[in-house]
Formats: C-alpha cells, sequence, structure tokens
C-alpha cells in the first residue's frame, strides 16, 4: 500500500486536477485516498461552453477562468486531454462557435464511453473541417481523417510489439467509410449521394470484419475504439497525460483490461489509475513536465492567488500551448518539448510576475503571509523553505534545500536588513517568501512538479 | 482569409519584453555574465568557419510542381489541373527539368553555379505520416528513431564535457528532434533581440534581485539524474546566455521580406554574424516555413505559389546580405521537407502525401546543378509515389564530411556515400 501523506495527497490533487491550496490538501489527507478518488470522480456531465462573442482568446479565457474556479477540476483536465488528443485548431476550422461545441462535447462525454466520444467527434463539425471530411465524397476519397482517426486518435502506427497495426489499404477503405459525412448550417449532415455504399475490406493487420452500406462508419467507429490495441495506445496516452510517459507493460496492460472489460468507459480507468501505487511512485514525481496549462492554473489555484484573467490566455501561450491552436493534428508533444529555451524563460516571466505581487502586469495577488500561515513565530529559513516546496509540491533534494535556505538568510548590504530570516520581521516575509517561492516554481523540480 | 486570432495580439505583447525598460537590461559585453565574472568555458575563441542553416519545409513539399519535369507525359498526365507550364524557368544544362514560375531569384543562383538540386531523396520503408517522417527525418534513422537528431550528435562532438556554449539555434519556438543532442547546447527563439532572464517583478526588493539569480544559478548546478538533470542543466545554460545572445550586435543591413521565413532568416544572419564574430559558439542554425501540406487548392494564389514566392524572396535576401558581410562561401543552405507529394492530384485541387522529393543546397560552396537522375513518374510504388533513388542520409553524410569536417559514419551509425553536390 503507497503511503498516503501530504506529499501523495497534493500529487493526486494536481495530477487529477490543477493543484490545491493547503486545507484542501489536508482534508484529502484525513479523507484517504479513496474517498479523495470518489470525489474527484463525482462530477456531473454537462455540455457547458464558452457561448459569448469574440475571438479564440475569449474562449480560451473562459475555459481558463473555468480550470481556475471549477470544484471538478478533473473534468476539466480531462478537457484538456481530449483537445489534445482530437487536436483541432482555429486557424483553419476559422469559427470560434465550432471549437466551443467542441469543446462542450469534450466536457459532456468527458469520462464516458470512448467509443461514444470518437463516434461524437467523427461528427463533430470542427473536426470535419479541420481533416477536410467535408471534401470526402464518393468519386474523390480524402483520407484526411481517416488516417489520423487510427494513426493519432485510436491505434496508433505500431502496437506495443512494433507490429503495423493497420496498412495504407486500410486507410482508403476507411476513408471510402466516412464518404459524405460532412457540415450542413454549422451541424453534422450526412448526404446518402456521396456515401459509398459498396463493400470495404480491412487487412489482416486491422483485423476488421468487411463493412458497408450506410452505418458501414459506425461500425469501424465501435471496432476501433474497441480494440485491445485502442486501448493500449489510450491507456498510455492517459497515463502520460496525468502521471508519466512510457508506463511499464504490467501497468498497460492492467488498465487496458479495466477499459476493455468495461465497454470502453473512461471514469474506471481513471479510478484504477488514481489508486495504483505507480500513480504516486517516484517517477511520478520525477517524470512529468507540466504543461504550460497544468502551470500557470495549477500555480495560481495552489497559491489561491487571485488573478485579472485578462492575460492567463497570453501566458499559456506563450509558453507554447495555445488553446485552441495546437501546433498540429498530433497536439501538444509535451514532455521536454515544453522546455525549450523561450517557452522556459515565459514561465519564469510568469512565476515572478505571480509571486511579486507588485508588477504592474501581474496576473495576480499572492500574499506571501498566507504561506507560512501557521508556522511557529520564530520559524527561520529551514522551516519557511520546507513550507514553500511542500505547498507548491516541489520535491527539492536536500542540497536544493540547502541553497535555498542561503539566500533566505543571505540579505544584501544596501537592503537595511540583516540575516538571518526569521518570521518576526515583516519585511523579512515580504521579500525572501517570494522570493522562495519564484525560485521554487523556476527550479527544475518546480517544473517537474 | 485564414488569420489566427491570437496573432495580433501576441505581436503587441511580447512579455519577455516588455519588463525590459523597468529592469534596466544592462548592456553586456559578450562572455560576461551580470555579476562580470568571465563564464565556465567561455573563453576567448576563433569564430566558426562554416555555418550550415537547415531551411525545413513542413508539410510536404510538391517536389514536381517545385522542380518540374514539364516535359514529361505522365507528370502532364496525372496532373491535369495542377500542372505547372508557364513561366517556367527552365533549367539551361539540364531542360528536361525547369523551376516553377516563383523561383526567379533561385534560377538566377542557379545559372550562376550557387543552387544544388538533389533529385529523388527518400529512404525505405516510407511513411505516409507527417510526424513519423519528420522524426525519420530529424533522428537519421528510419527504424529505430534515435532519441537524439543527427545535428545533436554532430554539435555533440564539438562540444566539451560542461560545455557551456549554445552550438546549435532552432529558430523557432520548438525545438526540433533534429538538434536533440546529448549534452550540447542548443538554443530555440523566434528572436532573442532584448529577451532577458525573468527574475522578479518585485521592485520594492530591487536590491534582492543579485542574488535570486545567484541563487537560481546555484540550486541549478546540483547534481541531478533523469528529467531534473536535464531541466537543471538547462536553466543553467539559459542564465549564463540569455543576455549574451540577447546583445549581440545587429549589423544586417539587407532588407528582409517580412514573412516567417523572412524573419527567421533575417535573425540566422544576425547570428551567423555573431558566431563569425566570435561572440557565440553556434554553428549550425535551421528556419521553417509552413503550408506545404497542400491536399487541397494547391495552386491557389496563397497556396504552393506563394510558398515558393517567400522562399526565393528570403532565400535571396539572404545571399545578398551574406555577402555584403564577406560571409557568403562559408554558409550552406540545405532545404528540405519529410516528403514528397502524389504524382497524381487528389480531386480537391491537390495532393496527398507522397515519397521522394528534391533536396536544395544553396550557397557559394556547392557544386550547381542537378544531381541525381529525374524523377520516374512511371515506376512508383504501392501508393502511388516516386521511389527514392538516393537515401536521405546520403545527403547528411555530403554536409557532414563534405561541409562540417565531421565523421558521418559515426554520427549516422553506417557508411553513406555522399552526393557530390558540394566543393572540396
Amino acid at each position: 500500500m503507497a503511503e498516503w501523506t501530504y506529499r501523495e495527497a497534493s500529487l493526486l490533487l494536481r495530477r487529477a486536477g490543477f493543484g490545491a491550496p493547503r486545507r484542501d490538501v489536508e482534508r484529502a489527507v484525513r479523507l484517504g485516498r479513496e474517498r479523495t478518488v470518489d470525489t474527484l470522480l463525482r462530477f456531473r456531465a454537462t455540455s457547458a461552453r464558452f457561448t459569448g462573442r469574440g475571438d479564440a482568446a475569449s474562449a480560451a479565457r473562459w475555459w481558463l477562468r473555468r480550470m481556475l474556479t471549477t470544484r471538478s477540476p478533473l473534468q476539466e483536465k480531462l478537457v484538456l486531454f481530449w483537445h489534445g488528443h482530437f487536436a483541432t485548431a482555429i486557424s483553419k476550422v476559422e469559427e470560434v462557435k465550432l471549437l466551443s461545441i467542441q469543446n462542450g462535447t469534450f466536457r459532456k462525454l468527458a469520462k464516458g464511453r470512448f467509443a461514444d466520444l470518437v463516434l461524437a467527434v467523427a461528427r463533430d463539425p470542427a473536426m470535419i473541417y479541420w481533416l477536410d471530411n467535408f471534401d470526402n465524397v464518393k468519386d474523390h476519397p480524402n483520407e484526411n481523417f481517416a488516417r489520423e482517426l487510427m494513426e493519432l486518435f485510436t491505434l496508433g502506427i505500431r502496437d506495443l510489439d512494433g507490429n503495423a497495426n493497420y496498412t495504407e489499404h486500410d486507410v482508403r477503405e476507411l476513408a471510402r467509410c466516412f464518404t459524405g459525412w460532412s457540415v450542413d448550417s454549422g451541424r453534422f449532415a450526412f448526404y446518402p449521394d456521396d456515401h459509398d455504399p459498396g463493400e470495404k475490406t480491412f487487412s489482416a493487420a486491422l483485423g476488421a470484419p468487411p463493412v458497408s452500406g450506410e452505418g458501414d462508419a459506425e461500425a469501424m467507429t465501435s471496432y476501433l475504439a474497441h480494440s485491445p490495441r485502442c486501448a493500449q495506445f489510450l491507456v498510455r496516452k492517459l497515463w502520460a497525460h496525468f502521471a508519466y510517459p512510457d508506463p511499464e507493460r504490467a501497468l498497460v496492460d492492467d488498465l487496458a483490461a479495466v477499459y476493455l472489460a468495461n465497454d470502453t468507459a473512461i471514469e474506471p480507468v481513471l479510478r484504477a489509475m488514481f489508486l495504483r501505487d505507480e500513480f504516486t511512485s517516484d517517477r511520478a514525481f520525477a517524470e512529468h513536465v507540466s504543461s504550460p496549462v497544468e502551470y500557470v492554473v495549477g500555480t495560481l489555484r495552489t497559491l489561491r492567488s487571485r488573478p485579472k484573467s485578462d492575460p492567463l490566455p497570453w501566458y499559456v501561450s506563450d509558453m507554447g500551448q495555445r488553446l485552441y491552436e495546437p501546433p498540429n493534428v498530433a497536439g501538444w508533444p509535451g514532455g521536454l518539448a515544453w522546455m525549450t529555451s523561450v517557452r522556459r524563460l515565459h514561465r519564469h516571466r510568469f512565476a515572478w510576475d505571480v509571486v511579486s505581487g507588485r508588477d504592474r502586469h501581474d496576473p495576480a495577488r499572492t500574499d506571501p503571509r498566507e504561506v507560512v500561515r501557521g508556522l511557529p513565530r520564530g520559524a527561520g529559513a529551514p522551516e519557511v523553505v520546507g513550507r514553500v516546496l511542500e505547498t507548491l509540491g516541489v520535491d527539492a533534494p536536500a542540497e536544493v534545500r540547502a541553497e535555498l535556505v542561503a539566500y533566505a538568510d543571505e540579505f544584501a548590504p544596501d537592503s537595511g536588513l540583516t540575516g538571518p530570516f526569521t518570521l518576526r520581521n515583516p519585511d523579512h516575509v515580504e521579500t525572501k517568501v517570494r522570493g522562495l517561492l519564484g525560485l521554487a516554481l523556476t527550479s527544475p523540480e518546480g517544473l517537474l512538479a | 482569409v485564414k488569420r489566427s486570432a491570437y496573432a495580433p495580439a501576441l505581436r503587441r505583447r511580447s512579455l519577455l519584453r516588455r519588463g525590459a525598460a523597468a529592469a534596466g537590461a544592462a548592456a553586456l559585453a559578450p562572455g560576461l555574465s551580470l555579476s562580470g565574472v568571465l563564464l565556465p568555458g567561455r573563453t576567448a575563441r576563433a569564430g566558426a568557419p562554416r555555418h550550415l542553416v537547415l531551411l525545413r519545409m513542413y508539410g510536404g513539399n510538391d517536389g514536381l510542381n517545385t522542380v518540374v519535369p514539364y516535359t514529361d507525359p505522365v507528370y502532364l498526365d496525372q496532373r491535369p489541373t495542377l500542372r505547372v507550364t508557364e513561366g517556367l524557368h527552365v533549367l539551361a544544362d539540364h531542360d528536361t527539368l525547369a523551376l516553377r514560375p516563383e523561383m526567379a531569384s533561385l534560377a538566377r543562383h542557379y545559372a550562376a553555379g550557387r543552387l544544388a538540386i538533389v533529385q529523388g531523396v527518400g529512404y525505405a520503408p516510407g511513411t505516409l505520416s507527417h510526424f513519423r517522417s519528420e522524426v525519420i527525418w530529424e533522428s537519421g534513422d528510419p527504424v529505430d528513431v534515435e532519441p537524439t537528431g543527427w545535428i545533436g550528435r554532430y554539435l555533440d562532438t564539438l562540444a566539451p564535457a560542461g560545455d557551456s556554449e549554445v552550438r546549435g539555434f532552432d529558430v523557432a519556438w520548438g525545438l526540433d528532434h533534429a538538434f536533440l543532442a546529448r549534452h550540447a547546447n542548443v538554443f530555440a527563439f523566434t528572436g532573442v533581440d532584448g529577451v532577458r532572464f525573468p527574475t522578479d517583478g518585485h521592485r520594492e526588493a530591487w536590491w534582492d534581485a543579485d542574488r535570486k539569480r545567484a541563487a537560481f544559478d546555484a540550486l541549478s548546478l546540483v547534481p541531478r539524474t533523469g528529467t531534473a538533470e536535464v531541466l537543471a542543466r538547462g536553466g543553467y545554460v539559459l542564465s549564463r546566455n540569455v543576455e549574451v545572445f540577447a546583445n549581440l550586435p545587429d549589423p544586417v543591413t539587407t532588407e528582409f521580406p517580412d514573412t516567417e521565413l523572412g524573419r527567421g532568416l533575417r535573425e540566422a544572419a544576425r547570428l551567423v554574424s555573431a558566431s563569425r564574430a566570435g561572440h557565440i559558439a553556434t554553428s549550425v542554425l535551421q528556419v521553417g516555413i509552413g503550408g506545404f501540406d497542400t491536399h487541397s487548392d494547391q495552386d491557389a494564389a496563397e497556396g504552393h505559389p506563394k510558398l515558393w514566392g517567400d522562399i526565393d524572396a528570403a532565400l535571396d535576401a539572404f545571399h545578398r546580405e551574406l555577402t555584403s558581410q564577406g560571409a557568403a562561401d562559408d554558409v550552406l543552405v540545405v532545404a528540405w521537407s519529410e516528403f514528397g507529394r502524389r504524382v497524381e492530384e487528389n480531386g480537391s485541387r491537390g495532393t496527398d502525401h507522397g515519397a521522394a522529393a528534391p533536396v536544395f543546397a544553396f550557397g557559394n560552396g556547392v557544386v550547381g546543378g542537378v544531381h541525381g537522375d529525374d524523377p520516374d513518374l512511371v515506376h512508383l510504388d504501392g501508393d502511388g509515389n516516386v521511389v527514392h533513388r538516393i537515401d536521405f542520409r546520403r545527403v547528411y553524410a555530403t554536409v557532414l564530411s563534405g561541409w562540417l569536417g565531421a565523421d558521418p559514419d559515426a554520427i549516422l551509425g553506417g557508411s553513406f556515400e555522399p552526393v557530390p553536390f558540394l566543393r572540396g
């Protein structure tokens, strides 16, 4: 049985949500792991979406605000996952409304059956524009959607043993199934005259039985979603999103079995994931590079900073995650790809803006006294460093703690202040707690929190 | 009109620059950190003698509508609406081929012996997936996909252990797999002019800023393993180098086109100049241009014609700038795409994913002309695509040995016969 202390509870709330203030973490510690997981999973399916006027940035702002304030953070974390999985971009779709409808579909079906979600996405107008399926007609099939449906949405090119999951022949045949799936007045429309009703046969690699007539595409989405190779592909991706990349094979097989035993439902898979020892293992602390949205929303929720919502879309897009504008249909590559030089500097900019609380551009007001609340009045730098790291979920080695203590205790000669750091001095708290927060957030372990 | 709703606002607010005035960005002499200490490993250096600039064409360039086999009856037959037959620049020494109309400057450079066209480059077994094909090209490994990139492995041969120089530079937001190295440092910025290393917007504690920076550096140097080690090293190298790059002189006088590629090549010209002057040790750069995934309306004015118009204008400006810097003999541009496109056009006035395609080498150091046979449009692969005749790693081997003076076998994990498109 894995440990269940502040450290693990905080990690679960960060990964299955977006970070939490101390009192929420302490409550989760008291509740225990199973009941905490139940609470996280108990959210209502809603198709709430952005319905205002404005551009993609307005829609992104609405969504980020929802992530910041929601009492169902797992729901939004899942919507974010599906947005990256079925990556669709405004630059080609052009209509914010269509992407907002897609966003609402992800919210509605977030933890439901994947088979239902795949079918909904195949009928989603934004997706139909994005992957050219409106151009996919009997006389001139367009392969774009069919290819990505197998390569990126359900199977992957190869299975875990390196065998091809499908052939180019399958791409062409699957494309024929989706002929006539189009859009009319912003809604899904099926045009029977454009549909190729003939028989489609598939390779031994794909292993699907032949299909024909109307209903062939529905049969194929169901076949793909129920495939054991889809199960492996999807749980690996879910695990990478929530825990760490490249999970162990035995873990993948266990979770894939849960997926298949539950008729492709996502909720039981998530429950199994969150209750696995591996979910709070050393790898989980050491290998998950936070995405920009996780970093921004998580920091603000954890510190209970009150953001002016305005700049949030720009912060995350400057860090490389422009909501509603993934780089391509494969979504954001994630991991260390978030950490290229320019993106990393934007994270530092955000972190220092949040913690300094004085800059006119700052998105939030962070109260350093709140962070150290409850520590003994005479506490010095080691206790304060411990509190800052614990609050932010920064799993730093002892040498890093020592550097932070040294920083907190040392004051510049022209500061008019002298060390060592003490909680009794409000000027110490005002400067050095802010400094510790910024250093912790920008440290390697802060980027892995 | 396709327009990203984000784009204007992004230009308006460059977050990294906006605090520069308040913080009083120090103009630093190259090689000096904020505290005035000579960086470890940053000693006086001779400028890198030769530079390589990779030009990425994202999406799969239609090679047949770039270097056009305008007399090939199969081409004319398979491209009933998309074939290019007018305004072509016929190659004087190879009159079965012609450059498309927008390539007027490149046609001039071709005539002057500065443009080499390597025909039929690809690999086997092919893939029609953008993502898979990109990473095959970038890693230089069509089978297992190496975790490092071919450029990264080359840069590793230049970088001593604990190197704090930035050896490669991707003029982009993200970093290509090609630049992933074991220990060589690489940067990715769309532009570094004025970028600063953020510490603090807390103006009342101005006296603490140097200490925060020192603490950041110190905690980055704590020994680690795994992902944390990569992040620690990256943070340290950023901290050591950002001001150096941000304060490089800008001697570029040529007017570049105001396009994605024009801005990228302008930045590349500035970095080449700084490297030649010994301010930085960056010898491999990359610029990119997207939009080549032309499944529909490929021949629209804003489609394939505009892409090649952009490349033509930007490369010409780049060459003029290098010439005025006296650097034109020392820079090689290699332009490539993850695959070509299908011979037979589709029903949407577009072309689907293909296989072999031409690679372009541009600069004073090339052996101008066409290298390799004209594409065989009769004997296609099972998907109706042009079969490659030159493995892409032969192009890499040529560049590594013939231009960069490196051992290509070690970097490519095998021996590949060079293609003679470079002068000795």
